[in-house]
């Protein structure tokens, strides 16, 4: 497609690079404003708020947290839908494409509906974890195609016989055979999630829990450069989540294997 | 280009607002550039706080989306079908008005519906672009049932349920879409 660009492709090319970079270049020269001059004095603000270290830390647990959950619900789910029960597949697939349809805003109208007082423990509703669950639902879509990739890549059918025929039981096959063998998968989800987790702004700020992306926007409401900073920092998390994907990615013989194991 | 446009397509919510803060709002590095060389925009009745500021700041990351969406589809356009039109004497105008768009017209149309949804649904950027100041549906139900003095929850759940209304209207054009999208799309295996 790029064999013979027109001259009118460079053109749009430029136009798409300068709309992409002057935002950016534009904050981060705002970041470095100081009284007179530039400076990192708006980092060092930052870096020295506790509120900074404390919410970016809770962020960190959320994305953490959700990780765990998802990866050992959707694991074994997807697992078995590739050995057991593909005929479930276009429902598995319909319902992987329903977060990205339902706004954030919508389910978390839902869950705070749903969890109430009545239902499910106070030690639950009153701290961030309330969060968990919608964000495991938000990050089902990118876990599921993450992991289905890898599944799709390995030969399920004759890995599991192989393990059971040499005396693995079903928790010996998940964790020593297959577990290696989709851990690239499983690893590209992980950062896609922890990504989406460190900028999840709309629920949290609907549920009244304070994260790192809201502490963003309390800054932003107050102190224009160091919100600035926020946000090259911001940009930079999400930005180390996608090279860790492309890295994974990157290394087709560890995670293909097509038996792997000790 | 797939690689920056998918970074690109995940820099949204509160950072993407305060980075166009700084490049367009009052005192933004565009904003005042801009000033230098005599055009004053926000003299001219631009603010970034409003509508078409709005729009402005989801273009960062609807753009991107737009070229993940679509670039699939305009991989899928063979080789062949130009040869074959500029065999029978087709210019490169004809092809596209005869074959190449009207082959692409379902997935422009179904990219579209997706970014309709996408721009529907969002919530921080422009909350934390407008503190909350502008009338969006997502903003209102977020007033409506934050804690809010005046909230009204019900009214809420009421706006809730018709938005996702329209956006499975929208999800289901898109389905439908996509099929006939496929339909010329080449089977890779």
């Amino acid at each position: 497609m790029t064999r013979h660009m027109p001259r009118s492709g460079w053109v749009w090319l430029g136009i798409g690079a300068a709309y992409f970079f002057i935002p950016l270049a534009a904050t981060l020269e705002f970041s470095l404003k100081e009284v007179s001059g530039y400076g990192l004095s708006s980092y060092r603000e930052i870096l020295s708020d506790p509120q900074f270290r404390d919410l970016l830390w809770v962020s960190f647990k959320l994305s953490l947290a959700t990780i765990v959950v998802s990866l050992l619900i959707l694991i074994p789910g997807v697992y078995s839908v590739h050995l057991s029960f593909p005929r479930l597949r276009p429902l598995v697939e319909f319902l992987s494409v329903l977060p990205f349809v339902v706004p954030p805003i919508i389910l978390i109208v839902g869950l705070l509906d749903f969890y109430n007082v009545d239902r499910v423990p106070l030690w639950f509703i009153e701290s961030p974890r309330f969060l968990v669950p919608g964000y495991v639902v938000l990050s089902f879509p990118f876990m599921f195609r993450a992991l289905d990739v890898s599944f799709r890549s390995i030969d399920v059918h004759t890995l599991t016989e192989a393990a059971h025929s040499l005396g693995a039981g079903w928790t010996t096959t998940l964790m020593r055979v297959i577990l290696p063998n989709i851990a690239s998968g499983a690893l590209a989800g992980a950062f896609l999630t922890f990504a989406l987790v460190m900028g999840e702004f709309t629920m949290a700020h609907i549920a009244l829990f304070n994260t790192f992306p809201t502490y963003i926007n309390y800054v932003g409401q107050t102190q224009a450069n160091p919100a600035a900073a926020l946000t090259i920092i911001s940009f930079g998390l999400t930005w180390l989540a996608l090279l860790g994907i492309l890295l994974v990615g990157r290394r087709p013989g560890r995670g293909v294997a097509p038996v792997a194991g000790r | 280009m797939t690689t920056f446009s998918g970074v690109a397509a995940n820099f949204g919510g509160v950072p993407l607002a305060f980075a166009f803060i700084a490049t367009l709002g009052t005192v933004g590095a565009v904003t005042r550039g801009l000033d230098k060389i005599g055009i004053d925009l926000y003299g001219h009745g631009f603010t970034l706080f409003s509508f078409w500021g709005i729009v402005v700041t989801y273009l960062y990351f609807q753009i991107p989306l737009m070229i993940l969406i679509i670039a699939p589809a305009i991989d899928g356009l063979r080789e062949e079908w130009r040869e074959a039109a500029s065999n029978l004497g087709a210019s490169s105008w004809q092809y596209w008005r005869r074959v190449g768009l009207p082959i692409l017209f379902p997935s422009i149309l179904g990219a579209m519906l997706l970014l309709f949804g996408s721009a529907f649904a969002a919530y921080a950027t422009a909350y934390a672009l407008t503190s909350g100041h502008i009338e969006l549906t997502p903003l209102q139900i977020g007033e409506l049932i934050g804690g809010n003095v005046l909230s009204d929850p019900h009214q809420g759940y009421a706006l809730a349920v018709g938005m996702a209304l329209v956006i499975s209207v929208t999800m289901a054009l898109y389905f439908v879409l996509e099929r006939r999208a496929s339909r010329w799309r080449r089977r890779e295996s």
